[in-house]
C-alpha cells in the first residue's frame, strides 16, 4: 500500500486550501471547535445487513463518538443500541495487538515476518504432501468486498482449490438458493423504500425489533403515518416484535412449509390469483422430495427440476386444506383463510419479511421458494411497496458473501464454478489460466468442520468470524479442530474468543474504521468509508493478512496494485457489468451508499420492473431477464410439507430454538466488550413457558438442565424475559461464550443450501 | 452568523478554487450532519418490566410526569431499541433480578 488514500486525500485537500489563499479550511476549524476538535467520517454500522449509516467522531487519532447519519437513507439518523454504542466496541481491554504462536499450551508473541513465514510454510508443506483442497479459509459476511475478493482469488485463482466459505452458509445460503431457484439471481428485487410504502407486512421467522430494529422502526413508522398498516407475525416464539404487530400467529416449529402451501392452496381454490401475470411471468416446477438432512459426511443432493403445468400444480397444492395444514400447524382454519385473503387482497400493498426462521431450517430453499410461489401468483412482486424481501444478517452477508461469491461453489456477481464459462471469464479477469480454477465445489461450511475432524483438511484460516462458537453440533468440530495428527489454525481477530483459543496462530487484525471498507447491505446498497483511526499495537487488516500470505507462496502477483483497495474494487466491478452493475469506486466515497444495478449514473430501486430497472424495456412491465432458461420467468415450485430432522419424542420432549437479542451481536465478541450492552443483557438465559415450569419444578431465575442428543449445559429460567417461549419451546441466545448452546444444536442442513438448522433440535428439560 | 460566514467562504472557496474540492465539500457536509445529529441516547435509570416499550413507557414519559423526562420525539415507540436498561439508580422496587 504505497499510497494510503488518506494521505492522498489529505494532500488534495491541502492543495486545495492553498489554492484558495486564506482557504476554506476555516469553515473547518470552525465546526471543529464547535465540535470539541472532532473529525467526522462516513461509514456502515459495524453490525447488523440493515446496513444503518453512521458519522465517527475522530479526536488525537481515537474513536470518541458515534452518531446515526441524518444523511443516510437507511436509518435517516437513526440507529439502535449497538449502533450507538459502536465507538466503544474497538477499544475493549484485552485487543490482541501482537500476532501469537502456539507453543505447547501457551500462546507466544512473535513477529508478523515470523508469524507469516509459519502459516506459509504449513501452507506449503500440506498443498505438497496432501494436495490444494487440504488447506481452507473460512470468512464471513463482514469481510470487507476487498478482503472478501482478495480471498477468493488467492484460493480459487492461485492455490486452485475451492476451499473458501464464509458464515453466512450459517445464515443466508438458503435465502441465497431460494433467490437462484427461483429467479436465477441473487437478492431481493425491492428494497427498503417498501416499508414506508407498503400497508401488508407478513413477518415470518423474523423477531425484526430485536434483530433488524431500525428496519423495524421504519415499518412502525409507516403504521403510525397510515392506518391501513398491518404487521402480522408469524412466529414460533412471541417476541418484542410479536407484541407491537397487529396479530401474532403462533405456528409449530417446521409448518410453515404447510402454511404457505396452504396460503396458496386457497388463492387458486378461489381463483384470487392474478392471472395474466402467471401467464407472462411465471413457470411451475417440481424438484425432488424425501431429500433428506445431510446429517451424514459427504453427503451429496442434486435436485432434479421438472417442469409442470398450473393443473398439476394444482393437484400438488389439493391436499393442503385449511383443515389439513391446521392440524399441522396449530394455526386456526379461519386464520389460514384469513391470512390468504390479506395476501391476496388486490387492494393491500403486500410485502413478506423474513430471516433466519427461514433460513436456518432443513428446507430453507424450499421455504423460500414458498414464499416466492405466494407473491407470485397474486402478482405482488417488483412494484413500490410491494415485495419479498430477505432480510441479512451481516454487514455485507450480501455485498461481500454473496455478491463476491466467497462461497466454494461461486465466483464473483452470480457464476458458479461448475460452468465453463463462468470459469473462463473469472480466469480472464484474475489473469491465470482456467485450468487453475477447479470445476468441482469442494465443502461447504458444515462439511469443511466435518473434513477437518476428519483430517482430510489439514490447515484452516478463519477470518473475521468464530465458528468455534457458532458452528452447530459444536462439541464435535471443537474437538477435530485440536485432534493433532498435522491440522494447523490460524484465526485473525480483534479481541481472544472461543475460536482463538483453537488456534496455532493467532493474528491481530483491523476492524472497521482501523481500515478502508465497502460492505453491501441487504437492499443491494454498496456502503465505502475510509480509514479513520490507526489498529491498536501491530493489529493489521485482513486484506493486508490474505496478500502477505499470497506473496509468500508466490501468488503476489496477482495483487499488483497500489492503492489496494480502490484498484480491486475496480477489478471486482468488471464482473459486475450486466446486471449487477456497482458504480465507480469514487462515487461510494461521496455518497451514503448505493443500490445495484447502477447504471448511466443513477441506482436501481426495484429490480425488473420497467421504469426502474433499466434492463427492463419499454412495454415488457415486468421481466425476470436473469433467468434466461425460462425465458425470462421466476419459477414457482411444488415443495411439499416435509418434518423437522429432529422432533421431539418421549425422550427429549421440547424444542430448541437458538437465535440473538438486541443488545448482543452474533457471538458477542465486539458487544459483550461494551459495558452499556453487557448490563443489558449480560449472560444466556433459558426462555420457556411458566406452565412447563411449574410442571418440571422449576421457578423463575432457579436453575435449568437442557440436554440434546450432542451435548447439555445449565442455565438461569427466564418465565417472563422480553420473549415468551410457547409451550413444549425453549429458546437460548447465542451469543455468550461461556454458554455454548450450538454444542445442543443439530448439523443437519438443508441439502440444496447446504445451511444448517439452529432452530429445531429436540431436547430435555430438567430442574437443575 | 456563523452559516452565512461558512457560506460566504464556500462560495469564495469555489470560485478561486480551481483545483477539484471533492474532500473538503464532504467533510463540510459530514460535520454538518454531525451537527443535526441526536447523541447517544440515555440508559433507562430505573427497572423496567420485561416486555415494556412504547406507550408503557410514553405513560410517563410522554409529557414527563412524575419527573421522568419527556421525551423528544414521542412519535417513535420501540423505547428499547435505543434505551437500554442502565444501573438502577432508585431502590424503590421490592423484586429481585429481571
Ligand atoms: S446493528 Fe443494525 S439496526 Fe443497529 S445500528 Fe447497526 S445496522 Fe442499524
Amino acid at each position: 500500500m504505497a499510497l494510503s488514500r488518506r494521505d492522498f486525500l489529505k494532500a488534495s485537500a491541502a492543495a486545495a486550501a492553498l489554492a484558495a489563499a486564506t482557504g476554506g479550511r476555516l469553515g473547518v476549524d470552525d465546526a471543529e471547535a464547535a465540535e470539541g476538535g472532532l473529525k467526522w467520517g462516513k461509514a456502515p454500522c459495524r453490525f447488523c445487513g440493515t446496513g444503518c449509516g453512521v458519522l465517527v467522531g475522530v479526536k488525537d487519532g481515537k474513536i470518541v463518538a458515534t452518531k446515526g447519519d441524518p444523511a443516510a437513507p437507511v436509518n435517516k439518523g437513526l440507529n439502535c443500541i449497538k449502533g450507538y454504542f459502536l465507538s466503544k466496541v474497538l477499544s475493549g481491554k484485552d485487543r490482541l495487538t501482537k500476532p501469537l504462536i502456539r507453543k505447547g499450551n501457551r500462546m507466544v508473541e512473535a513477529s508478523w515476518d515470523e508469524a507469516m513465514s509459519l502459516i506459509a510454510s504449513k501452507f506449503k508443506e500440506s498443498i505438497a504432501k496432501h494436495g490444494p483442497d487440504s488447506v481452507a479459509i473460512f470468512g464471513s459476511g463482514q469481510w470487507t468486498v476487498f478482503e472478501g475478493y482478495a480471498a477468493a482469488k488467492l484460493f480459487k485463482g492461485g492455490i486452485g482449490t475451492n476451499n473458501i466459505e464464509p458464515n453466512a452458509r450459517f445464515c443466508m445460503a438458503s435465502a441465497v438458493t431460494g433467490f437462484m431457484s427461483t429467479f436465477n439471481s441473487d437478492e431481493p428485487m425491492g428494497c427498503y423504500d417498501d416499508l414506508d410504502l407498503g400497508d401488508t407486512y407478513f413477518l415470518w421467522g423474523a423477531n425484526m425489533a430485536e434483530c433488524h430494529p431500525v428496519l423495524f422502526s421504519r415499518l412502525i413508522d409507516n403504521r403510525l403515518k397510515n392506518q391501513k398498516v398491518k404487521i402480522i407475525d408469524f412466529g414460533t416464539r412471541h417476541t418484542r416484535t410479536s407484541q407491537m404487530a397487529d396479530m401474532y400467529i403462533r405456528f409449530n416449529p417446521q409448518t410453515d412449509l404447510a402454511l404457505l402451501n396452504g396460503i396458496a392452496h386457497i388463492i387458486v381454490r378461489d381463483k384470487l390469483y392474478d392471472e395474466s401475470f402467471i401467464r407472462k411471468h411465471v413457470v411451475f416446477k417440481k424438484g425432488k422430495t424425501n431429500i433428506g438432512y445431510g446429517l451424514e459426511d459427504k453427503f451429496k443432493f442434486a435436485d432434479d427440476p421438472k417442469p409442470m403445468s398450473f393443473d398439476e400444480y394444482r393437484e400438488f397444492l389439493a391436499p393442503y386444506t385449511p383443515e389439513y395444514v391446521s392440524r399441522l400447524s396449530g394455526v386456526p382454519v379461519n386464520t389460514i383463510e384469513e391470512v390468504a385473503r390479506l395476501y391476496a387482497d388486490k387492494k393491500r400493498k403486500v410485502n413478506s419479511l423474513w430471516t433466519m426462521g427461514f433460513n436456518q431450517h432443513v428446507r430453507g430453499t424450499w421455504v423460500n421458494n414458498l414464499v416466492y410461489n405466494v407473491h407470485l401468483l397474486t402478482g405482488k412482486i417488483c412494484k413500490p411497496g410491494e415485495n419479498p424481501m430477505s432480510l441479512t444478517g451481516q454487514p455485507s452477508a450480501c455485498g461481500t458473501a454473496r455478491e463476491v461469491g466467497t462461497f466454494t461453489h461461486r465466483l464473483p456477481a452470480d457464476m458458479v464454478v461448475t460452468n465453463e464459462e463462468h470459469r473462463k471469464k473469472a480466469a480472464e479477469i484474475w489473469g491465470v489460466p482456467v485450468e487453475k480454477i477447479p470445476a468441482k465445489p469442494t465443502y461447504h461450511a458444515t462439511e469443511m468442520f466435518r473434513a477437518l475432524d476428519r483430517g482430510d483438511i489439514k490447515v484452516l484460516w478463519v477470518q473475521v468470524t468464530n465458528p468455534f462458537q457458532s458452528a452447530p453440533n459444536l462439541s464435535r468440530y471443537r474437538k477435530g479442530a485440536r485432534k493433532g495428527g498435522g491440522r494447523f489454525i490460524i484465526v485473525s481477530d480483534i479481541y481472544p474468543t472461543r475460536s482463538t483459543e483453537l488456534a496455532d496462530v493467532i493474528l491481530p487484525s483491523a476492524s472497521w474504521v482501523e481500515k478502508e471498507g465497502f460492505f453491501g447491505n441487504a437492499e443491494r446498497r454498496g456502503q465505502q468509508w475510509f480509514k479513520m483511526v490507526d489498529p491498536p499495537g501491530e493489529a493489521r487488516n485482513d486484506l493486508w493478512q490474505t496478500i502477505e500470505l499470497a506473496k509468500r507462496l508466490g501468488y503476489g502477483n496477482l495483487f499488483p496494485y497500489r492503492y489496494v483497495e480502490k484498484e480491486i474494487f475496480e477489478e471486482y466491478r468488471k464482473f459486475t457489468v450486466g446486471g449487477k452493475d456497482l458504480a465507480p469506486y469514487e462515487a461510494y466515497t461521496r455518497a451514503r451508499g448505493l443500490r445495484w444495478p447502477y447504471v448511466n449514473g443513477k441506482e436501481t430501486l426495484w429490480r425488473y420492473a420497467e421504469g426502474y430497472d433499466p434492463y427492463v424495456k419499454a412495454g415488457e412491465g415486468v421481466k425476470f431477464y436473469k433467468n434466461k432458461p425460462t425465458d425470462g420467468r421466476a419459477v414457482i415450485w411444488a415443495r411439499p410439507y416435509e418434518p423437522a430432522a429432529e422432533v421431539p419424542d418421549k425422550q427429549y420432549p421440547f424444542w430448541l430454538c437458538t437465535g440473538r437479542v438486541l443488545e448482543q451481536w452474533h457471538t458477542g465478541t465486539m458487544t459483550g466488550r461494551v459495558p452499556e450492552l453487557k448490563r443489558a443483557y449480560g449472560t444466556a438465559v433459558c426462555e420457556m413457558h411458566p406452565d412447563d415450569a411449574k410442571r418440571l419444578g422449576i421457578k423463575q431465575g432457579g436453575k435449568v438442565k437442557l440436554t440434546s442428543r450432542r451435548g447439555s449445559i445449565v442455565l438461569t429460567a427466564d418465565l417472563r424475559g422480553r420473549g415468551k417461549a410457547e409451550r413444549g419451546n425453549v429458546f437460548v441466545a447465542f451469543f455468550d461464550e461461556n454458554k455454548l448452546i450450538n454444542e445442543l444444536c443439530i448439523d443437519a442442513y438443508c441439502p440444496i443450501s447446504g445451511e444448517p438448522d439452529y432452530k429445531k433440535c429436540a431436547v430435555k428439560v430438567e430442574k437443575a | 452568523m456563523k452559516t452565512t460566514r461558512r457560506l460566504l467562504l464556500c462560495l469564495l472557496l469555489l470560485l478561486s478554487c480551481a483545483l477539484p474540492v471533492r474532500a473538503d465539500e464532504s467533510e463540510e457536509d459530514l460535520e454538518k450532519a454531525a451537527r443535526m445529529a441526536e447523541s447517544t441516547p440515555p440508559v433507562i435509570p430505573h427497572r423496567v418490566e420485561a416486555g415494556s416499550s412504547g406507550e408503557a413507557c410514553l405513560a410517563c414519559h410522554r409529557d414527563g410526569i412524575k419527573g421522568a423526562p419527556a421525551t423528544p420525539h414521542p412519535e417513535r415507540l420501540d423505547c428499547v431499541q435505543c434505551h437500554v436498561q442502565g444501573e438502577v439508580k432508585v431502590k424503590k422496587s421490592k423484586k429481585g433480578k429481571h
